[in-house]
């Protein structure tokens, strides 16, 4: 079991383009509809947990149904599973950047590949932003902590659970 | 190469910070990955943080497990990625069997809500206010702010593939130096 799990995610971790959510169907095709490891009310749990737990969505996925399938042990093949396959390529893509890095063409490119990395983050706070900022508390929150985060040197992670509590207070 | 047990324990508590402190997917990330691995421990340059940005949106598999495989590995070799991913991991099996244990209770979910209220608007400021750093750091020129503005309008009101935005950019960089006489002075050789 505990083999069968870590393949299964290595096969998800392979296919994966896109993040975690891009790949829910395919999750869903080989642990539900194949497999029937999970109930579709056990799926439909499980994103609604990742959907509000921190951190990474695929990880935290992948430890909660390698928990269930396996338990603890479980929980870690499945880990290894899904990060492997982005070991074996992302280390020698980097190795690459750096072999290139200094050539002309790998210059020029990036003096357009910045921007566009910018338009990235901005974008994902633009998107996200449509769908959040939505009523007046909300805005005031946002613009205090875009204020802290410019103007002091307070780390990200205080900002983040200072909000949270303040929402708990609201 | 040695690296530092120091090292590999700094990647361990980021990518544990990360596991723990980040709502919203692996963008969500950005800001406390850049205060870490660009102001406070210096294992990338500006420069170099724009690198793993790139590399890391156009190769497949969890924006997370990609940030932290490539930053693990850089500052710390195969041991750093090791470290990196356990920090990643170890909270998601305590935070996922107490959210489910507090579903099941459910009066947890409207504490949940509550929290997130006041989450989500800050997370969307901590994503602008790295990406309005960054572009502080990146655009310099008119084409700079054009590519900028282009790819921002493919991705917010045509839900582009962040890889296209990418192809894009580089595309665009390259074309710029190979027509324009007037190329940036950090580009020519």
């Amino acid at each position: 079991m505990i083999i069968k799990t870590f393949l299964l995610f290595f096969y998800i971790g392979v296919f994966s383009f896109g993040g975690f959510y891009a790949s829910l169907p395919l999750v869903r095709h080989e642990f539900v509809d194949k497999l029937g490891f999970l109930t579709v009310s056990q799926f439909t749990d499980i994103i609604l947990i990742t959907g509000m737990a921190p951190g990474a969505a695929g990880i935290n996925a992948a430890t909660y149904i390698g928990y269930k399938l396996a338990g603890i042990l479980g929980s870690f093949a499945a880990v290894l599973g899904i990060a492997l396959p982005t070991v074996i390529l992302l280390i020698p893509l980097m190795g690459l950047v750096v072999k290139y890095r200094e050539k002309p063409v790998v210059k020029a490119a990036f003096c357009g590949l910045a921007p566009a990395v910018v338009a990235l983050v901005v974008g994902t706070a633009v998107t996200l932003g449509k769908d959040t900022l939505v009523d007046i508390k909300s805005v005031i929150i946002a613009v205090i902590a875009l204020a802290l985060m410019r103007y002091t040197k307070l780390h990200p992670l205080y900002i983040i659970f200072g909000f949270g509590i303040v929402g708990l207070l609201l | 190469m040695t690296y530092s047990i120091k090292t590999m324990s700094s990647l361990f508590f980021i990518f544990l910070k990360l596991a723990i402190a980040t709502f919203g997917g692996g963008m969500a990330m950005v800001p406390i990955l850049k205060r870490e691995a660009v102001e406070t421990h210096n294992w990338l340059s500006e420069e170099q943080f724009v690198e793993m940005m790139v590399v890391t949106q156009s190769a497949p598999g969890v924006i997370a497990i990609k940030f932290a495989v490539y930053l693990g590995y850089r500052a710390a070799g195969l041991g750093g990625v090791f470290f990196a991913l356990l920090g990643l991991s170890i909270p998601s099996v305590f935070i996922m069997t107490f959210l489910a244990a507090l579903i099941s209770s459910g009066q947890g979910m409207e504490t949940v809500d509550k929290f997130f209220f006041g989450v989500r608007p800050t997370v969307v400021a901590l994503i602008l206010g790295v990406g309005l750093n960054m572009g502080r750091n990146s655009l310099k020129s008119f084409f700079d702010f054009a590519l900028f503005l282009f790819c921002l309008v493919l991705l917010v009101f045509f839900s582009c593939h962040p890889l296209l935005v990418i192809l894009i950019g580089a595309l665009a960089g390259i074309a710029k130096n190979k027509l324009g006489p007037q190329a940036d002075k950090e580009v020519a050789p």
